[in-house]
């Protein structure tokens, strides 16, 4: 086991700027995930720690040896591709102990150390085939089980589950856990899922267009994303934003659009005091959009619009209505047994307790409904120090 | 495969019509070849079509086994074809992975030498190599390594001679093997050479057979080239051997040169049923997803 450490790290393909000045911290042992939509640099990060990619600028560590330029084989790590990369023309056996052997283990030994990880991945009994013997979610386990093998100081996974159909993608991410319980080896995982990534991570760095928006466990990223960014791609269904005026009239801030005027939270209203630009973006996730008469504890009755309903997705366990109001779409979160009438009027909650505020221009979280302080609080959250606080800027 | 519809008794009369047209037009001249071996007399054609030859004998074929330069040139012919054939192969897999794989300086430009000296005739470089192969000895006789001098004349020209084919078919293999398996050898601990020579080379078996057969059947069938550096009728492959035993002033004896010409293919057409396993498709199933 190690840690990963990478510092200001830069990569360059011609002109394009792959990543950009990535400074990144893995613990010893940690589960990292690097989350973030194609493009954005994530597996080029992954292929630069795996010796796969040149580092154009930076340092990369593993433990505390830089390994800029030693060579893949030497960086004592393992693998897991997309497409998972078996040699076709040898045998699931062959497949997994094929670095072994290169490595020049006794016979008896690499045997051993095959049986024991195929049958923990329940391969026992395919030893024998080809890869293009098996189905999709055997294959996957014969690449996991070629890097398990080797037992390495680093797993590095390149979006491992992306080519299993949902049901498969489910079952293996239990077993991904599972497995990272028994072996807690340092394992990096790239993916731009990020029901995966919430799933998976101890904690998740989010990319975009190579570089880093925010690193942070899964809780924190989800109730404290550092730019509306992060905000939008963290979540399902994604947040509501919606572009604001910030009104201060007699000491009390409103949020405008139109005819919708919100009086904001105390915790808002000290950050707004201070801000000096007059627009913003705000943000509301569904979860945080009810219908009036489901909600019982209604803090602030001006949080209550007049909606119409538009469409509604019904998910079995809840629904989520869009809901519209004057030229903007409201995705509220309502309880699967409640029937909507499509085009009919009803009153939304808007819980701005769990809201956010961006800047309108460079993305950057204002201010929350509820400051990290107090959620601490209401959460039983212990350690909030590492969460970026843009509001502190 | 359920919206396939049955394929109509016209459809089913013209596909079979057109492959009959397509075997006839291909074996015709084949089977035409054999029965003017079998004539007895030195005849092309015969005024009325003539299935299957009057007084057909074998005693061509007998005359042509009888001959003892016959087997000389045979084995001169597979001294220099597989020495050419192993020479071709491992120069244009090699090439052709590099091409594949590594990026260096030149590459580009490299590639496109390859393919423009393919558009040359052969000819063009014939009196150039002469005269080369003669001021550094290789039109000599004396053996190197048990080989007269210029027969390694002839394996180099016809080993690297189609070099640009070859590449470029190899290229077109490895290329299609996905990179990932050289990156996950590459993480399980293995060099360029093991990586090229236990993972991409097994992989590109019908690549290389391919490549293998056309040389071979390059430097089997050569005559110009043989013809203007051997001149010891020792030294003769079974082209110029057929040349020269069909020399005779009173006409070309057709009888004989059909028989050797069907002789002479015999082994191209071993080679090449011995390959066709290695020239399976999906060899690269299962690498990936």
């Amino acid at each position: 086991m190690a840690r990963v450490y990478l510092e200001q790290v830069w990569k360059k393909f011609g002109n394009v700027e792959a990543v950009k000045d990535l400074t990144l911290e893995v613990n010893d042992g940690e589960f990292f995930v690097l989350l973030g939509p194609s493009g954005c640099g994530k597996t080029t990060t992954l292929r630069m720690i795996a010796g796969l990619e040149d580092v154009t600028k930076g340092t990369i560590f593993i433990g505390d040896r830089v390994v800029n330029d030693v060579h893949p084989k030497d960086r004592d790590i393992a693998m897991v591709f997309q497409n998972y990369a078996l040699y076709p023309h040898m045998s699931v056996y062959d497949n997994i102990s094929f670095g072994l052997k290169l490595r020049g283990l006794a016979k008896d030994d690499i045997k051993a150390r095959v049986d024991e990880v195929a049958s923990w991945l329940g391969l026992s009994e395919l030893l024998n085939r080809r890869p293009r013997e098996l189905s999709g979610g055997q294959r996957q386990r014969v690449a996991l089980a070629r890097a398990l093998v080797r037992q390495p100081k680093v797993f590095l996974m390149d979006e491992p589950l992306s080519n299993l159909d949902a049901k498969l993608r489910t079952q293996a991410r239990g077993e991904l856990l599972r497995l990272h319980k028994d072996f807690p080896t340092t394992t990096i995982y790239v993916t731009h899922d990020q029901v995966e990534a919430m799933t998976l991570g101890d904690r998740v760095a989010v990319m975009m267009d190579g570089s880093l928006q925010q690193v942070d466990n899964p809780q924190m990223l989800y109730l404290y994303p550092s730019n509306q960014f992060v905000a939008g791609f963290v979540g399902t269904p994604p947040m509501n934003f919606v572009e604001v005026s910030i009104l201060n009239e007699n000491g009390q801030v409103y949020l405008q659009h139109g005819t919708v005027k919100l009086p904001v939270t105390n915790d808002m209203a000290v950050m707004l005091k201070e801000y000096s630009k007059d627009k913003a973006m705000l943000g509301i996730r569904p979860q945080d959009v009810h219908l009036a008469d489901e909600t019982r504890d209604i803090e602030n009755n001006d949080w209550i619009l007049h909606c119409e309903s538009d469409v509604a997705e019904r998910l079995g366990t809840e629904t989520y209505v869009h809901f519209t109001i004057d030229d903007f779409e409201l995705v509220g979160r309502v309880s699967a047994v409640r029937s909507v009438t499509m085009g009919a009027a009803y009153d939304v909650y808007v819980d701005l307790s769990g809201a956010h505020v961006f800047d309108s221009q460079t993305g950057v979280r204002v201010c929350s409904g509820t400051s990290p302080e107090r959620m601490e609080s209401r959460l039983g959250l212990k350690d909030t120090t590492h969460v970026q606080d843009s509001s502190a800027n | 495969m359920a919206l396939k519809q049955k394929p109509s008794w016209f459809e089913v009369f013209y596909t079979y019509a057109l492959i009959i047209i397509a075997c006839l037009a291909v074996l015709f001249p084949i089977y035409w070849i054999f029965t003017t071996s079998l004539r007895p007399f030195d005849i092309l054609s015969t005024p009325k079509l003539e299935l299957w030859p009057k007084g057909a004998t074998i005693s061509n074929y007998v005359n042509i086994f009888k001959d003892k330069n016959f087997y000389m040139a045979f084995m001169n012919s597979v001294k220099i074809s597989v020495l050419a054939t192993i020479l071709g192969v491992v120069l244009a897999t090699l090439a052709a992975y590099a091409f594949s794989r590594f990026e260096f300086p030149g590459k580009g430009p490299f590639y496109y030498y390859y393919l423009i000296s393919q558009m040359f005739p052969s000819v063009v470089g014939l009196i150039p190599l002469f005269v080369i192969f003669l001021r550094i000895g290789l039109l000599s006789e004396t053996p190197f390594l048990g080989i007269a001098r210029v027969h390694w004349g002839l394996i180099i020209i016809y080993g690297a001679g189609g070099l640009a084919f070859s590449v470029w078919n190899m290229k077109g293999f490895f290329d299609a093997i996905p990179k990932e398996l050289d990156e996950a050898a590459m993480i399980d601990g293995a060099g360029s050479f093991t990586i090229f020579w236990r993972i991409i080379l097994p992989l590109a078996t019908p690549g290389i057979a391919i490549t293998a057969l056309f040389i071979f059947m390059g430097a089997w069938l050569e005559f110009v080239t043989a013809m203007t550096f051997l001149s010891n009728p020792k030294l003769y492959t079974l082209p110029l051997w057929i040349n020269l035993s069909i020399s005779n002033p009173f006409g070309i004896p057709w009888a004989k040169f059909a028989a050797a010409s069907l002789v002479i293919a015999v082994p191209v057409t071993l080679l090449f049923l011995f390959l066709q396993r290695y020239l399976l498709s999906g060899l690269l199933r299962g690498a990936i997803k």
